[in-house]
């Protein structure tokens, strides 16, 4: 019994361990008689939290000890797990049972009349009056039995919304329980008491899933497929994968749609996947659904992954001929056409997205447009539809869009010699089920569990890194690349703005991503306050780091300046340090993005005032640093290793 | 006690206002002496005029009145009164002014402060607009319940020591409600609310003037002109009520202007009729009353007392629905147009601290859900916009839940917490409270930021939400007031000014004023020698007007109304 539930049983006064629900709730209502919600709200609110944790500990305790005594039952002997009402059976009996024994005793009574011949109008009489004692029974029979049998169909009704109750209950209990342990108590009860319905072996499995008992998960699943329940298999399917047997992967192939079969057997069962995509491909040609790349990009990978290049070339020339189909891509106006989409789905992904998987994109949107004639689709090109691909360079990486703007449906043939691009290091994300609680109304198909334990490799050929290299480029790779190398090799995202619509793929919890789709304005840190707080000690890194900052921007020193402010963000997450901890962090709540814009803006517009405007690409980030700044100030002495 | 605290019923067609007295509510009247005043505001050349006079002159200069606005409450509708817009909160300022007037003509003590009901259905922006209307008036408005709780308070006042699970129907002129309340140990429990915040008893006059003008169109021509259909309305609502004691109501529209021509019309309908005409709207009853004990997890069985209040549920028709759904005889006891103000008054009184009601407790449940906006990761896919809540409709209030989330991508500093009341899954189908973005968050893998966010809501419907990023101190928390429609304490100062600065009729002279507007519409409506012998009867009080003097006015008014009654 956790601490938390037994002061909750000392608030409401009741005795520790109680699981009657009546009981709780009476001493829950005469508590609240002391302190009304009106009159005392939070010792209110304490009361009625600690009678729904109680009521909820009551529940869950209810549901073990009924799997403990299921349990029993099964080594005692069959004995009956769902209570019946013995009454209504009784209730039809007794009619009947006085009605023959009434009419057992008119027979008599008849025998009697017949023997005495003299009694012959009052033996009529009596038959008579026998008789219509008869037909009134039996009317009255007939109507008990009708009763019963309507009280015997409300009982089914009934039985049935208590089924549901239990369903509802069991599913609050697996979805609140404390721990995995707990959870698979419930699971396990569930099972136990109710062997004939599917929704207690899904919860086993899921359950078992938790705590990454693949084989025992898969068990419980075949055990609830020869019952006839495949929703557990197809639960389990994601994990087990490999695993499964020929008839399973065939049954979880006919109960999952195109897209979530595709996804499952892309990285074990190529044939299987192959199938499914193109069913998928078949939905999206005639019911015109839309295709969603990236997620079809990934099957692509997978299949490439387990050698299965073949069948993944195929499928790439099913999509290219679906556009063909659709005839989408010569529109005028390809702001709603497919291709388009493509490309601005492809330009909209952010920067540390998986090379692999961009590479592959543009591996489709490429040939896609080849196919099509670059003569004809540049004649085709509308303004509008060449200003939407500018305006998402140019939230992304305004001065390569400047140089490059435009050049995406260009020819790329003068990209032929550059360095090949580099790994995503970063390591694969643990689970997808950590502390998750989805809702039970809400659950999705499978998807939602990481199942990409290591990262896809690499396996985009030579000709398409042109095109490739192009694309990274237009979306501000290269100068990140320069300006990484030149602090720490860390990568950030400095030119793309604070909000995106695509996540990163690695993790399947629930986020938030932030949904505003314009970037913020760049606002001047105050570093006059800061410099007051921080040099308080003069002896502080953070003194000279935000003196840096001060400086930095002066002198239009982009680079050092974002550095300096890099640190101080860093500093600032230490939390054990006090001076550290008093300054308010709203004033530090800046993007170090946000030093970099400011004060690039502030340098081309002074620029603009003062001098001709010198080429863009001569600007700070892209070279070295400056060894002269080496000197003005003293290097800072704690080596700072990215968060 | 020190502080009077009076109980107001805003509704759709009639407002009341009650308070408690030794332990009883108690209806105050208004300037005409009647306990309900009707819900109308109606513009006469540059006068304004509230309540009754206004409700009377519907009829006869519909394009000058305004009814039924409650319904528009929280939209930014805006009402034509003859040459003057307004908008819905104006005009409920204007009646709970007159209200306000009317309390304290009657007890003689200034009330600064009321408790105004709303139906368990209103969302956040209408609650809030009915707070600014109230604030227009000159009335604090601390504390706004709901409807049928509010009827469940009348009744349990006098039921503390019985257990019974109950279910009050609330169908009132514009709004239907239906609340499931426990009654045990003394305690009153609401359980769960459902509503319709657009079906009342106006629909049901709506309906029945649809089906009848469909009739008269095949038979006439199209239906154009606006008083012909403001009186075939009017006729229609008379009917309905006709319909509630008799089996057949007649419609009689002499003069009446369709197709282009006068024609005379007169339609008998029968209670078939009628019950033809409002099959769908008795529908869409049943889908609330099911909501509710779904979310109280009760059957209609196991239900001991159905409560009817509002006034369309005279209607037989309801009581039989009622009757049927829960297998028995649905009660009446109190009148089913004071309950609710009775209720306000009750819980003003508690509200107050008055001794009477010392020892009633009442638990309260939220009326909707709140919840913030997030996305998730399905697949490969990531869906934004979706509505996760965190403190559920039904749960007992005031009440605190907390939700965790965690970020989404790498490095990811700053979260935008979106606050959105509804039931709907994506946001887009809720309505936005409020919004606030929390920056500086650590920079971490993806989803290894992990942010607490705890919704406080209390019995004031003040919502406090608390953002906590685990692992730090960090916490911050705000208070959702400045919600999106919500006015501004200068706009409130400017409408009350804009308020005082309208020409009200006299109160003094309102039942004049009434009486010849009741007088005038029925004038419209009459032919031949009954048109004569009002006119007669006009002519006199409007000569005694102009004598000023009060008894002769007096004495013409009730001649007037004693007229009025026997001919209509």
């Amino acid at each position: 019994m956790t601490p938390d539930l037994r002061r909750a049983e000392e608030l409401l006064g009741i005795e520790p361990g109680e699981c009657d629900e009546k009981v709780i709730r009476r001493a829950y209502l005469r508590a609240i008689k002391k302190a009304p919600p009106e009159r005392e709200p939070e010792r209110f609110q304490a009361l009625r939290e600690a009678y729904e944790a109680l009521q909820h500990a009551a529940r869950v305790r209810a549901t073990t000890r009924a799997f403990h005594a299921a349990r029993e039952a099964r080594f005692d002997g069959p004995s009956d797990a769902e209570p019946t009402d013995p009454s209504a059976d009784a209730g039809a009996l007794r009619p009947k049972e006085a009605l023959e024994a009434r009419n057992a005793n008119a027979v008599e009574r008849e025998r009697q009349v017949e023997g005495d011949p003299e009694r012959d109008v009052e033996a009529e009489r009596r038959d008579e009056s026998v008789e219509a004692q008869r037909r009134d029974e039996n009317v009255e029979a007939e109507r008990r039995d009708e009763h019963v049998e309507a009280e015997r169909r409300d009982e089914h009704v009934e039985a049935q919304r208590r089924d549901a109750n239990v369903e509802a209950d069991a599913l609050d209990a697996f979805e609140l329980a404390d721990s995995p342990d707990d959870a698979l108590a419930v699971a396990e009860a569930a099972v136990a008491t109710h062997p004939d319905r599917p929704w207690p072996y899904l919860l086993l499995v899921r359950a078992r899933l938790e705590r990454r008992e693949v084989e025992l998960a898969l068990s419980v699943a075949r055990e609830a497929a020869e019952r006839g329940f495949h929703e557990p298999l197809v639960e389990a399917a994601w994990l087990a994968r490999e695993a499964l047997t020929e008839p399973e992967r065939a049954t979880v192939e006919a109960e999952l749609d195109p897209w979530a079969a595709a996804t499952l057997f892309a990285s074990f069962d190529a044939p299987r996947a192959e199938r499914a995509t193109r069913a998928m491909l078949a939905l999206v040609r005639e019911e015109h659904r839309p295709l969603p790349l990236v997620a079809f990009a990934r099957v692509v990978i997978d299949l490439e992954a387990l050698g299965a290049s073949v069948i993944a070339g195929a499928l790439h020339r099913e999509v290219y001929a679906l556009r063909d189909v659709l005839g989408e891509a010569r529109t005028l106006s390809p702001r709603d056409g497919l291709f388009a989409r493509w490309v601005h789905e492809l330009l909209s992904l952010p920067d540390d997205f998986d090379p692999s998987l961009r590479a592959v994109l543009v591996r489709v949107v490429a040939d896609a447009e080849r196919e099509s004639e670059l003569s004809r689709w540049a004649a085709a090109r509308s303004i509008a539809e060449r200003s939407v691909a500018q305006r998402t360079l140019a939230e992304h990486a305004p001065r390569v869009a400047e140089t490059f703007g435009g050049l995406l449906l260009a020819q790329p043939s003068s990209w032929n010699e550059r360095p090949p691009p580099w790994r995503d290091d970063r390591p694969p994300d643990p689970s997808g089920w950590k502390a998750k609680k989805t809702s039970w109304d809400s659950r999705r198909d499978p998807l939602e569990l990481d199942t990409w334990e290591t990262p896809p490799s690499q396996t985009h050929s030579d000709r398409h890194w042109q095109v490739w290299i192009l694309v990274m480029a237009c979306v501000g790779v290269l100068p990140r690349l320069l300006v990484g190398l030149a602090t720490h090799g860390t990568t950030h995202p400095a030119t793309v703005p604070v909000t995106q619509t695509v996540g990163d793929f690695g993790y399947g919890g629930r986020g938030l991503g932030p949904a505003t789709t314009t970037p913020p304005e760049p606002v001047a840190p105050d570093t006059d306050a800061l410099n007051e707080l921080l040099c308080r000690d003069p002896s502080r890194p953070e003194c000279e780091d935000a003196l840096r900052v001060g400086k930095a921007l002066l002198d239009d020193d982009c680079d050092a300046a974002s550095e300096a402010w890099d640190r101080l963000e860093t500093a600032f997450l230490d939390t054990s340090d006090d001076l550290l901890r008093d300054v308010d962090v709203r004033l530090v709540a800046l993007r170090r993005a946000d030093v970099r814009a400011l004060c690039q803006q502030t340098r081309h517009r002074s620029r603009d005032v003062t001098a001709p405007p010198t080429d863009d690409a001569s600007d700070a980030p892209d070279s070295p640093r400056d060894p002269a700044d080496a000197r003005e100030l003293p290097t800072p002495s704690r080596e700072v290793s990215p968060p | 006690m020190t502080k009077t605290l009076v109980g107001i019923d805003l509704g759709t067609t009639y407002s009341l206002v009650s308070v408690l007295q030794d332990g009883q509510p108690v209806l105050l009247p208004n300037a005409l002496g009647e306990l309900l005043t009707p819900s109308a505001v109606s513009l006469d050349g540059d006068e304004v005029l509230v309540g009754a006079p206004a409700r009377a002159r519907a009829a006869t200069h519909p394009t000058q009145t305004a009814l039924a606005f409650k319904r528009d409450m929280g939209t930014d509708r805006r009402l034509t009164l003859g040459k003057r817009t307004m908008t819905p909160v104006e005009l409920s300022a204007m009646v709970l002014a007159s209200l306000k007037h009317d309390a304290e003509a009657a007890l003689g003590v200034p009330i600064d402060e009321a408790v105004i009901t709303v139906p368990a259905y209103f969302g956040e922006q209408q609650r809030q607009a009915t707070r600014d209307a109230g604030a227009i008036a000159g009335l604090r408005v601390e504390r706004i319940i709901n409807e049928p709780t509010a009827a469940a308070l009348a009744y349990g006042l006098h039921q503390k020591d019985r257990e019974l699970c109950a279910v009050v129907l609330d169908l009132g002129g514009g709004t239907f409600d239906v609340t499931v309340l426990e009654i045990i140990e003394g305690v009153i429990e609401i359980q769960s609310s459902a509503g319709d915040a657009r079906l009342g008893g106006e629909d049901f006059s709506d309906a029945l003037a649809a089906w009848v003008q469909v009739e008269l169109e095949k038979a006439h021509g199209p239906l154009t002109e606006t008083v012909s259909k403001a009186r075939l309305r009017e006729a229609c609502e008379r009917a309905k009520r006709t319909l509630t004691h008799e089996d057949r109501a007649t419609i009689a529209l002499p003069a009446f202007v369709i197709g282009g021509r006068e024609v005379d019309v007169e339609r008998v309908l029968s209670r078939g009729d009628a019950e033809k005409a409002w099959e769908p709207l008795l529908e869409r009853l049943r889908g609330p009353i099911l909501r509710a004990l779904r979310d109280a997890k009760r059957t209609p069985d196991a239900i001991d007392e159905v409560l009817l209040v509002g006034g369309a549920t005279r209607m037989p028709v309801v009581v039989q629905l009622a009757a049927k759904l829960f297998g028995r005889m649905p009660r009446r006891d109190l009148p089913t147009d004071e309950v609710v103000a009775m209720g306000a008054a009750v819980q003003a009184a508690l509200k107050a601290g008055d001794e009477a009601v010392e020892d009633l407790v009442v638990t309260d449940v939220a009326p909707f859900t709140l919840g913030i906006a997030v996305a998730e990761r399905v697949g490969v896919r990531v869906v934004d916009g979706l509505f996760s809540p965190i403190l559920e409709r039904g749960t007992v209030i005031p009440a605190s839940r907390v939700h965790r989330y965690h970020t989404m991508e790498a490095d990811q500093t700053q979260i935008d917490v979106r606050v959105y009341q509804g039931e709907h899954s994506l946001c887009e189908d809720n309505t936005l409270l409020g919004n606030f973005k929390l920056k500086g968050l650590p920079r971490k893998a993806a989803g290894d930021v992990a942010i607490d966010v705890r919704f406080t809501y209390d019995l004031n419907g003040l919502l406090e939400v608390e953002m906590r990023v685990v692992g730090s101190d960090r916490v911050e928390s705000i208070v959702i007031e400045d919600r999106p429609g919500r006015l501004s304490k200068g706009e409130i100062e400017k409408a009350r000014k804009a308020m005082a600065a309208l020409k009200f009729h006299p109160r003094e002279s309102l039942p004049n004023r009434t009486a010849l507007a009741r007088a005038d519409a029925l004038f419209a409506e009459l032919r031949g020698p009954a048109r004569e012998e009002l006119g007669v009867y006009l002519t006199q009080f409007r000569a005694a007007l102009e004598t000023q003097e009060t008894e002769v006015i007096d004495a013409a008014r009730e001649q007037l109304v004693a007229v009025v009654a026997g001919l209509r």
